[in-house]
């Protein structure tokens, strides 16, 4: 008896796993890791020769099976059976980190008191590419044109030591990175992060999401009016405007071993509700314009692609009212796009300029605008991504 | 430091992919059972190995087919010549081919870059990717040559035949080490009962579980334990050296459940790779558990020819540590394999000189085996010897903490999973699967069971999940 059920059992089970694979597929999951199904790959006798085409299939098989959300509801359930987590106490997993360069490093994420942060990891080497990168840029620029830096740290530096010990200082990479710059003025984010995190600021980052909310960027825009000899516009002055709650970019990474449930609010200050902005954008070649009016508060996204719409090649945002105010160049990543806004109000033009994805030349744009100033805003982890710091010097060659 | 590569953006089809669970597999199975006939059932065996193959790596497939029929020439022709007394040169030929083959594809970077090293000069170093499994089917090659050369086996006349046992996808790219005389009756003639099926299927789904459940997350710990984003500690350094230990164990030991499990299903039987080598109490003892098939190819075909230990006493000395070192180097081809050959080498010695008795005392003997065990996987995980003794300093508190967060979350996140790993590491659970199953009327249903919960387990698992390459893929 015993060896007919499982000889019977075993074959159910391989033609049952070859039923469920030949179901219509369940794509929701793979949408819900913000990317596409992997299609069914076109034959090529040289994707064959390569291994690419098999490869491709595996992908296909991995994404197209059916029930697909269900089979991985029930792993994650499989999963969170191999451990305990005692109560309030935080939890450190193994992820991979792409801050859209092409580049993917080794990344931990901290999850504890309803938050999930990424873990910062130096790397000196880096650093100092960074700082050169940034030198570079200096140099190349006309002497009239006054230049910024701002590395903006992430909130796992500003938890309790138990959990920021784990990671490397971040004071110490951005001190590292300033004592490097030449005629550059450095903006000291760090400080008023700091100061606002240890007297109780509450949501300056989100929870699921890597990068800060309006109100931690508000603290960036202060440290960088502070360092250019400006004074910052109230945040009361604006009108807050909510628009519902979502789950963020580490939300996905995270997901299947979060031990409580999370979310964020998506919220933002209207900076141009009061004023005439006129919004322009280029594409990767830096010429063609496309999209004149997506607003600065892309309401349609409830996320951090509310501002903006996400990063774009070139933004030119011009501020009507002030046709005698300054021009302002920023070469960024997306922590910046939280930031712009506060900004666009102090000066008649902002242009913003994204390295990973714009092809143009950064001084034929400073030349085209007649920038006065340059400031290069990013987060504390890009100075670990070499190939980053690369497209930043490229902006001079392109 | 020259480093083992496979093509990059190539994945391998493994045994625990969807692909194969829900393709490969069933659609094998029933175009093998199709007809009765011996000559079709290798032809299927053959062409679906060498699909197997090409999946991962379509370019290598000619080395295989290549080294296959050369082998098997050679043999033939050994064969012939034997009455002539020219036996031996061919068998020479045949040898240095097969050595010279995995020189090349295996060992010439490694080499040329330690020239580089020693002498500073600067010879380009050939940049090879290691073909699939070439360890694995190089030495099941020389087997065969050798036991045609031995008499200890006739000369395979077929060339499907022979191809069949070379390219034999179930162990073809991380063994066990099938020798020709284990399997050469089988290839003229076998019959697959409903008993053999059903054995066979209940040890491919248990491998299946070992490699899926658990590998693949002691992996997991291990790479968050050992990440160089984190920062090590006394207790993170030996929880991800046992986290690591337990991964490798489970990994190529799942590996050969599930290939000794799809032969018993096409008819074959292959020889028992792991016998639980975390319960041993001596090294020899480990070393009789652990990888049993390659542990005897290389007493039966290096240690024995060069003497063993029937010689004078200098010789044995030698003898064992050539033999340590070229199971290192079989290993991989970099410095740290020859280094964790030679160590267990000289633990093998000292053991058998100082330590005879040992292994009978109780409990001590088992931990001071898996302490030295333990302490050897750290020299087979670092290919850079600065990381290596870095990590050596770490496990005993040079230059870092006792314990940080890190180390508690992965103790916490992972506890179930250790404790499951230990366990399963001994036969305890075994034989309480055993009892269960033979439980009067009821044991086929628990047996059925376990069986259907943990296929759809592993589905489950694998679903989603990013390729998870065996282990002794590489070597």
């Amino acid at each position: 008896m015993r060896k007919y059920t499982i000889t019977i059992l075993f074959i159910i089970m391989l033609i049952g796993s070859a039923i469920v694979l030949m179901c219509p597929a369940d794509t929701e999951s793979v949408l819900a890791e913000n990317r596409e199904p992997q299609e069914f790959p076109a034959f090529s006798v040289s994707s064959v020769w390569s291994g690419s085409y098999m490869s491709q299939i595996d992908d296909y098989v991995n994404d197209n099976i059916g029930f697909r959300s269900k089979i991985m509801t029930l792993s994650d359930k499989i999963q969170s059976c191999f451990g305990f987590l005692p109560d309030g106490m935080g939890k450190i997993i193994s992820t991979t980190k792409d801050i859209g360069t092409g580049e993917s490093q080794d990344s931990h994420l901290v999850l504890y008191d309803g938050r999930i942060m990424e873990m910062f990891s130096s790397n000196p080497e880096v650093e100092e590419q960074y700082a050169e990168a940034l030198n570079t840029v200096r140099e190349a620029l006309p002497e009239r044109v006054r230049m910024y830096s701002m590395l903006i740290p992430t909130q796992l530096e500003f938890c309790e030591p138990l959990y920021a010990g784990v990671e490397d200082s971040q004071r110490e990479a951005v001190d590292t990175v300033y004592g490097r710059l030449n005629n550059i003025t450095a903006v000291d984010a760090y400080s008023k992060l700091y100061d606002a995190s240890k007297g109780g600021a509450d949501y300056l980052y989100f929870n699921t999401d890597h990068h800060w909310t309006m109100d931690g960027s508000y603290l960036g825009y202060a440290a960088f009016a502070q360092a250019a000899g400006k004074a910052p516009a109230a945040k009361e002055s604006y009108q807050m405007k909510e628009l519902g709650s979502f789950c963020g970019s580490l939300y996905l990474k995270a997901k299947s071993q979060l031990p409580w449930n999370t979310y964020d609010n998506m919220f933002y200050y209207d900076t141009v509700a009061n004023g005439s902005f006129s919004m322009l954008m280029r594409a990767e070649d830096g010429v063609t314009e496309y999209g004149t009016q997506t607003p600065v508060f892309d309401t349609n996204n409830c996320n951090y692609n509310l501002f903006f719409g996400g990063d774009q090649p070139l933004m030119e945002i011009t501020n009507n009212d002030r046709p005698d105010g300054e021009t302002l160049v920023i070469i960024k990543d997306s922590y910046a796009n939280a930031l712009i806004p506060w900004l666009i109000n102090d000066y008649y033009r902002v242009v913003v300029i994204d390295p990973r994805s714009f092809g143009g030349n950064l001084l034929n744009e400073v030349e085209r605008y007649d920038a006065d100033e340059v400031a290069v805003f990013n987060y504390v982890l890009t100075t670990t991504f070499s190939d980053y710091c690369g497209m930043i010097t490229d902006l001079l060659t392109n | 430091m020259y480093v083992i590569f496979f093509k990059k953006g190539v994945k391998i089809v493994v045994f625990s992919s969807l692909t194969f669970l829900c393709l490969f597999l069933p659609i094998v199975l029933i175009v093998y059972m199709l007809r009765r006939s011996i000559n079709y059932k290798n032809a299927v065996i053959a062409i679906a190995s060498l699909v197997f193959y090409a999946w991962g790596e379509p370019s290598f497939l000619i080395l295989l087919i290549a080294a296959s029929l050369i082998n098997y020439m050679l043999a033939l022709a050994m064969d012939r010549a034997r009455a002539a007394g020219r036996d031996k040169l061919i068998l020479g030929a045949a040898i240095a081919f097969d050595i010279i083959m995995i020189g090349v594809f295996k060992y010439a970077g490694f080499v040329v870059s330690s020239i580089n090293g020693v002498f500073r000069t600067a010879l380009p170093v050939p940049q090879i990717g290691l073909p699939l499994g070439i360890s694995f089917y190089t030495f099941q090659i020389l087997t065969y040559v050798v036991d045609v050369y031995r008499g200890d086996t006739p000369v395979q006349k077929s060339y499907l035949k022979f191809l069949t046992f070379v390219s034999m996808f179930p162990q073809l790219i991380a063994g066990p080490i099938v020798r020709y005389s284990e399997v050469a009756v089988n290839l003229d003639n076998r019959k697959t009962t409903v008993q053999d099926f059903a054995d066979g299927s209940t040890q491919f789904v248990l491998g299946l579980s070992k490699k899926v459940f658990l590998a693949n997350f002691a992996g997991e710990a291990k790479d968050l334990l050992f990440s160089a984003a984190t920062h090590p500690t006394v207790l993170s350094s030996w929880l991800g050296i046992i986290f690591y230990s337990l991964q490798l164990y489970f990994d190529f030991a799942g590996y050969s459940d599930m290939a000794i499990g799809m032969g018993r299903m096409l008819g074959f039987r292959f020889p028992k790779n792991f016998d639980y080598p975390y319960i041993s109490k001596s090294i020899t003892e480990f070393w009789r558990r652990w990888h049993m098939t390659l542990g005897s190819f290389f007493r039966d075909y290096v240690y024995i020819p060069l003497g063993g230990n029937r010689c004078a006493k200098w010789r044995w000395l030698m003898n064992t540590m050539i033999v340590w070192m070229l199971t290192g180097l079989w290993h991989g081809a970099s410095w740290n394999f020859v280094l964790w050959g030679l160590y267990y080498g000289v633990l093998l010695i000292i053991e058998k000189l100082f330590f005879k008795k040992w292994s009978k005392l109780p409990v001590l003997p088992h931990i001071t085996t898996m302490f030295l065990v333990v302490l050897g996987w750290g020299l087979f995980y670092f290919t850079d010897f600065s990381e290596l003794a870095q990590f050596i300093g770490h496990l005993f508190g040079r230059g870092c903490e006792l314990y940080d967060f890190t180390t508690i979350s992965a103790f916490c996140s992972y506890s179930v999973l250790l404790a499951a790993c230990i366990l399963v590491s001994t036969p305890l659970p075994y034989n309480i699967y055993k009892k269960l199953i033979s439980i009067g009327k009821v044991g086929w249903i628990i047996e059925a069971a376990i069986m259907c919960a943990l296929f759809i387990g592993c589905i489950a698992l694998l679903t989603g999940a990013t390729s998870n390459p065996f282990l002794y893929f590489r070597f």
